[in-house]
């Protein structure tokens, strides 16, 4: 953590500023960067005391776009003025992934490419709190934000999120970069055959290759794989990883897809995974002979998943898809929702997708 | 501590650099414990490893250009080629096994869930699609569930073991697993199929092998296609073992059963000991547990045309906590294997589970130490053993069952007055216990006096009579016995495992 606090006054500039100006005549100078490849500001939180003229600036030391918006909210509201931002579409690098929401933007940069920096000169709010930032850049804000505290005992203010820091900082804590990260392990809570995988922005998931599901996904850091290797040579590894951030139900509550109708007992059979792209995992499975493809995804629209499926098309019959809509949003390319039932008529199965989330 | 995540790493390789020179020391050897590195002419060199990544070696196996791959612990398959070390796969699940076609250079890896072929769609040097072959067994999050391989037959079977589950709650720390342990032994099945051989056919069919298995770390096969595989000391498992697999074939640690057909709905807890003695085949050679080896891994069979020195057709092994490497020299009596166990370098820079032998006939020496408080300086490793293709060592070559004694034959000449000194051979047998506790000490320990020794004009061989006894473990010591030249032998003792008599002696 890199908290650069400029012209840090002695207690006799201190006497002589008190004597000379009711509020300190220079601007509080504040210098952040990234920490490269992980999506998070090296800075995730600072004290300001309120009214205070502040400058900060932002260097964008990482391989990959960044802005930085100063939001007043509740601290879910970072999520959404990312997907607000998110939602701005082609028109979105334009107005520099800033959605149009002056009452709670307080202030922000560009787009900053690699290697570029931008200082910000604002007025810290008048009433003391908690004022979140966050980067606006698709998939960032699940891990790229902090929150600025206004209050009149700025030294009080402490990192909270140290521990996960500290976390970040473990050799063992698998950090999905530039693409997604597989990781075969036993996850604690999870199936014996599960497949780990880790999406950059934050949204990670945990497929079974026995039930041939999404077992559960969850939002923050990934994976701490210690108890896998073992931490040190006394210890025989083996054991289940732990899961990082906060779960989250996919909606996948059994096997989903049924062929034919929906009380038709699916046989499935795990075939293994592509790297589409070199990247990205493309699940392949059989459901009573069928060939299924699944590609799962971060939703864009909440703290979900999306599936995308490829079928056969040569498959005459419509097949169901089972997702459990209680607590979640569901929006599904095709087909016609009868409860949690999909039904995807067969000139559909080719591609379609669902998309299983909820708002922040 | 962690790799890098790209896929196309290449990190550059230096030169093997020899660590281990061959040292062979005047002064006698008390005991085993205090052996020498290494026989005369072997020669120990370590491989570097890619800079931050952690290699608990888990499998080896050479492409048909060469290029070594080496798969981990920590689910990772490397390549070395022309001195550069890239990332072929990552993400993997405990890979224990590999095996690489020889012709068309396909890759199939042995992980914890599964068996798993692994396509280089795009050819850039890196996996693109891990196609599942088979998963037909049980796991559960048992850590001690390993599932260890692989070889393939010329028929394009592949065949791989699969560790009983660590059931007793004292040590597993939960309940959870308590499925199938017998007779209060440690180990039990939590689930399908652990504690069995299996065979996966070209169509991707599982196959129940053999049964009886405790914690099977290695197989390995002859070019007759003769499969084997080590067994480690425990419950059921006096000591640790080197046995001879065949279809049907129990092994003698009885969880297994419960996916045995001829077992269904039978209740193994009522089954007396002695039954599961008659059952099971007993093992072809004993390690001698403490003495030798603790937990052996993968048995590979020198099959080099003399390139790896006068020990042609011997199984090489290592042993994971002790870290030494053993030779083992097998003969078939009454139709099954049994034989005889030597120590050869003792000890590597840590504990040694795979092995392989590239086609100039250096060994390849795959380490892991974690876990189990191996010997040596080094947490993973690998290294390689090769012969300097002129010095023969001074060594008992083999140790062969008359019908009334045993023949040790040498590497080289020996003196020959010391050799018709029944004094310089201290022999005792004892036999291990097969029961349900964990190991077993040397029961009935009893020393035999040699007679009738007679020596071969040639000076390499020498036989004697002794009482022969079988389900036994002979002991062979001969801490002052010199060749011809005055050498002194690197590893003065030998252990031969007598299960069964030879009724007739063509030679």
């Amino acid at each position: 953590m890199i908290l650069n606090i400029c012209n840090k006054p002695s207690i006799w500039h201190l006497l002589l500023l008190l004597l000379l100006s009711p509020r300190p005549a220079q601007a509080l100078s504040i210098e952040m960067a990234t920490q490269p490849g992980k999506l998070k500001y090296d800075v995730e939180v600072f004290g300001v005391r309120p009214g205070e003229q502040v400058r900060l600036t932002f260097v964008n030391n990482d391989e990959m776009q960044h802005n930085l918006l100063i939001l007043q909210g509740k601290e879910g509201i970072t999520l959404k003025v990312a997907q607000m931002a998110w939602a701005l579409g082609p028109g979105a690098v334009e107005k520099e992934f800033v959605p149009d929401m002056d009452e709670t933007v307080l202030a922000h940069t560009r787009v900053l490419n690699p290697g570029e920096k931008q200082t910000l000169s604002f007025q810290a709010p008048e009433s003391e709190g908690k004022y979140p930032y966050v980067c606006t850049l698709p998939g960032h804000a699940f891990s790229m934000k902090g929150i600025m505290v206004v209050t009149s005992d700025p030294s009080s203010v402490t990192d909270v999120q140290e521990e996960e820091k500290k976390l970040s900082n473990d050799a063992f804590v698998l950090k999905p970069h530039h693409k997604p990260l597989v990781k075969r392990a036993f996850v604690r809570d999870g199936p014996p055959r599960a497949i780990s995988v880790g999406i950059p922005g934050g949204i990670n998931f945990c497929f079974d290759a026995e039930s041939c599901m999404v077992a559960f996904g969850w939002f923050g850091p990934f994976l701490d794989i210690g108890p896998d290797w073992g931490r040190n040579a006394g210890q025989r590894g083996g054991g289940s990883v732990n899961v990082l951030g906060e779960r989250f139900q996919s909606g996948q509550i059994m096997f989903p897809i049924r062929v034919g109708g929906k009380h038709i007992t699916p046989q499935v059979s795990f075939k293994g995974y592509q790297l589409r792209g070199k990247e990205t995992p493309v699940f392949e499975f059989t459901v009573n002979g069928a060939w299924v493809k699944e590609t799962v995804s971060a939703s864009e629209k909440g703290i979900g998943l999306t599936y995308a499926f490829e079928m056969d098309p040569g498959l005459v019959t419509p097949i169901f898809v089972y997702l459990d809509r209680s607590n979640a949003e569901v929006e599904a390319s095709h087909g016609k929702w009868d409860g949690n039932w999909l039904k995807i008529e067969p000139e559909n199965i080719a591609s379609f997708s669902i998309s299983h989330y909820r708002q922040p | 501590m962690l790799p890098k995540i790209s896929m196309n790493l290449k990190l550059t390789f230096s030169r093997l650099s020899t660590v281990l020179a061959i040292v062979c020391s005047n002064s006698l050897l008390e005991t085993s414990n205090a052996a020498a590195h290494a026989p005369a002419g072997y020669i120990v060199e370590t491989l570097e490893i890619p800079e931050g990544v952690t290699l608990g070696v888990g499998g080896l196996a050479f492409a048909p250009d060469d290029a070594l791959f080496v798969t981990s612990r920590e689910g990772q398959v490397w390549r070395l080629k022309d001195d550069q070390w890239s990332l072929f796969a990552d993400g993997l699940h405990e890979v224990l096994g590999i095996y690489i076609d020889p012709v068309t250079a396909e890759v199939w890896v042995m992980q914890r869930p599964e068996l798993t072929k692994l396509i280089d769609e795009d050819g850039d040097g890196s996996a693109d699609v891990f196609r599942t072959v088979n998963a037909d067994w049980g796991l559960t999050d048992n850590y001690h569930e390993y599932a260890f391989g692989i070889v393939r037959d010329s028929g394009g079977n592949f065949y791989g073991t699969l560790n009983t589950s660590l059931s007793w709650k004292g040590w597993a720390g939960s309940s959870k697993w308590d499925v199938g342990r017998v007779h209060d032994g440690k180990m039990g099945r939590a689930t399908k199929y652990r504690g069995w051989s299996f065979q996966i056919t070209p169509d991707g069919r599982f196959v129940p092998w053999s049964s009886g298995m405790r914690s099977p770390a290695g197989i390995g096969m002859n070019r007759h296609e003769e499969i084997f595989y080590t067994d480690n000391q425990g419950d059921w498992n006096g000591s640790s073992t080197l046995q001879h697999v065949v279809k049907g074939r129990f092994h003698g640690h009885p969880s297994s059963l419960m996916d045995h057909p001829g077992f269904q709905g039978k209740d193994l807890n009522a089954i007396p000991v002695e039954t599961y003695d008659e059952l099971r085949t007993p093992p072809a050679v004993f390690f001698i547990h403490g003495d030798l080896a603790n937990s052996p891994g993968e048995p590979v069979f020198n099959e080099t045309g003399g390139q790896f020195g006068p020990f042609e057709d011997q199984v090489f092994v290592g042993d994971q906590s002790r870290s030494n490497l053993m030779r083992i020299y097998l003969e078939k009596v009454q139709g099954e294997y049994q034989g005889a166990i030597f120590n050869f370098i003792d000890p590597m820079q840590t504990g040694i589970v795979r092995n392989q032998f590239d086609k100039n006939g250096v060994l390849y020496v795959g380490q892991t130490g974690r876990g189990w408080r191996s010997v040596g300086s080094e947490i993973f490793g690998l290294q390689t053993v090769r012969w300097d293709r002129r010095t023969t060592p001074v060594e008992m070559h083999s140790i062969r069952l008359t019908t009334t004694g045993f023949e040790i034959r040498f590497t080289q000449p020996m003196d020959e007055t010391l050799l018709r000194d029944v004094n310089q051979f201290s022999i005792q047998h004892w036999k291990y216990l097969y029961r349900p506790e964990y190991g077993s000490p040397k029961a009935d320990k009893t020393k035999v006096t040699p007679a009738n020794v007679k020596v071969s004009h040639d000076g390499m061989r020498v036989r004697f009579d002794v009482p022969l006894l079988t389900g036994r473990v002979y002991e062979f010591k001969a801490l002052g016995m010199k060749s011809k030249s005055g050498g002194d032998l690197t590893n003065p003792l030998g252990w031969y495992t007598l299960n069964h008599l030879r009724l007739n002696d063509t030679r």
